[in-house]
């Protein structure tokens, strides 16, 4: 047997901002949609530990299959924790209702974390047991809002996701990489700003992603749904235009969320969800790149049927 | 005009003309912003010439471009064609 996706929960506590709010700033809606496509974005209350807005959504999951399955992991990824000591995850899982005897640990691979997370608790499930893979970012926090370079592309939210091992569900297979080199195209520190090489990361997002899900896609099972990391819609427009995605759902939420680093692919999966956009259980190839530089992607099988049934009621 | 330069004007004219339809290979030599394009669409040019050629370019280099024609003057460069 192997792992696949079994259910989802998404939030995005705080306050919606629209791209009026750049207008002091000299930016206009138009000029913000043409370059990022951005529209949207939430903002956390500053006041709010991550940790409470991580177990806003590992919570419903531990209620929902505690009693089903013993959830052994708990995997948090996020590069806004602000890089502190003691990690998240252990309060999370606290919060959360988790018993003690819980691995529980902090993942940063920055927009990537999300992705490098779920390989992480893909391999770690084991028959009878489940894993949550919790992506949580305010990059608000990180983010110099008067900065016309990089303070409309980031928005917040928190996204987790159960899996489990299925008879049904055939292997996962995931590509990873990462340049240590490339380590200045973007860099970034709560109260500090974002700094950001936007062509050359457009040119790398593209060039990088595009590569991963071909090497992905090469080895089997066409995916019914592509959710690439949601950092601006012209580089997931490029990249569907470069790949041979067949008749797969190609995945683009980034005029709700703008960029929330790790948070942005399970915002966007569970935004497929409630809009019931998706077939409810197929195959699904989820693909990021980030700061580091660090990349990769993965291709696994999922039934949300359960859980479009809960968005419907 | 030789196949290479056809082949560079005709892929510079894709990328350009979806901002600017009425393009011609007369407007090279305008400011790449004048035609209505940003850092972006200047990254789309060189990723399109890159795979048309099978190069690699040094985007700090056509970073520097001020208008279409450099952009094809530094990829002839790395082309080797005079």
């Amino acid at each position: 047997m192997t792992a696949g996706i079994v259910d989802i929960a998404t939030a995005t506590p705080g306050k919606h901002v629209d791209n009026s709010h750049f207008d002091d700033i000299g930016l206009t809606d138009e000029w913000i949609r043409r370059r990022t496509g951005v529209a949207a974005r939430w903002w956390m209350d500053p006041d709010e530990p991550l940790e409470d807005a991580a177990s806003r959504v590992c919570a419903p999951l531990v209620e929902r299959h505690h009693d089903q399955m013993d959830i052994a992991a708990l995997i948090v990824a996020s590069c806004s924790t602000g890089g502190k000591v003691p990690a998240i995850a252990q309060r999370v899982a606290k919060q959360s209702g988790l018993p003690t005897d819980v691995l529980a640990f902090d993942v940063n691979a920055a927009c990537s974390g999300f992705v490098y997370g779920l390989i992480s608790g893909l391999s770690l499930c084991k028959p009878g047991q489940a894993v949550i893979v919790c992506a949580a970012e305010a990059m608000s926090r990180l983010i110099d809002k008067s900065d016309r370079s990089t303070g409309p592309l980031f928005g917040d939210g928190v996204g987790a996701v159960l899996v489990e091992e299925r008879p049904s569900f055939r292997d996962f297979y995931w590509h990873a990489g990462s340049d240590g080199d490339r380590v200045g195209l973007m860099t970034g520190e709560i109260g500090g700003g974002i700094q950001l090489d936007g062509m050359a990361v457009y040119d790398r997002a593209v060039k990088m992603m595009t590569d991963t899900l071909d090497r992905l896609h090469t080895r089997g099972s066409a995916p019914d749904v592509i959710v690439g990391h949601q950092a601006n819609s012209r580089i997931l427009q490029k990249i569907s235009e470069q790949v041979n995605a067949g008749a797969a759902v190609f995945v683009d939420s980034v005029e709700q969320f703008g960029n929330t680093s790790a948070a942005s692919i399970p915002l966007a999966l569970g935004t497929c969800v409630a809009q019931r956009s998706i077939p409810a259980t197929g195959r699904m190839t989820l693909v990021a790149y980030g700061a580091g530089e660090a990349w990769g992607g993965v291709s696994l099988d999922y039934d949300l049927a359960d859980a479009m049934a809960r968005s419907r009621s | 005009m030789p196949a290479e330069d056809e082949r560079m004007n005709s892929v510079m004219l894709s990328i350009i003309r979806r901002r600017t339809p009425s393009a011609d290979v007369a407007d090279f030599d305008k400011q790449i912003y004048d035609l209505d394009m940003d850092s972006l669409d200047v990254v789309d040019l060189s990723q399109a010439l890159e795979k048309e050629f099978g190069v690699e370019a040094d985007l700090e280099r056509v970073a520097d471009c001020l208008t279409p024609a450099e952009i094809g003057y530094y990829f002839r460069e790395l082309i080797g064609s005079p």
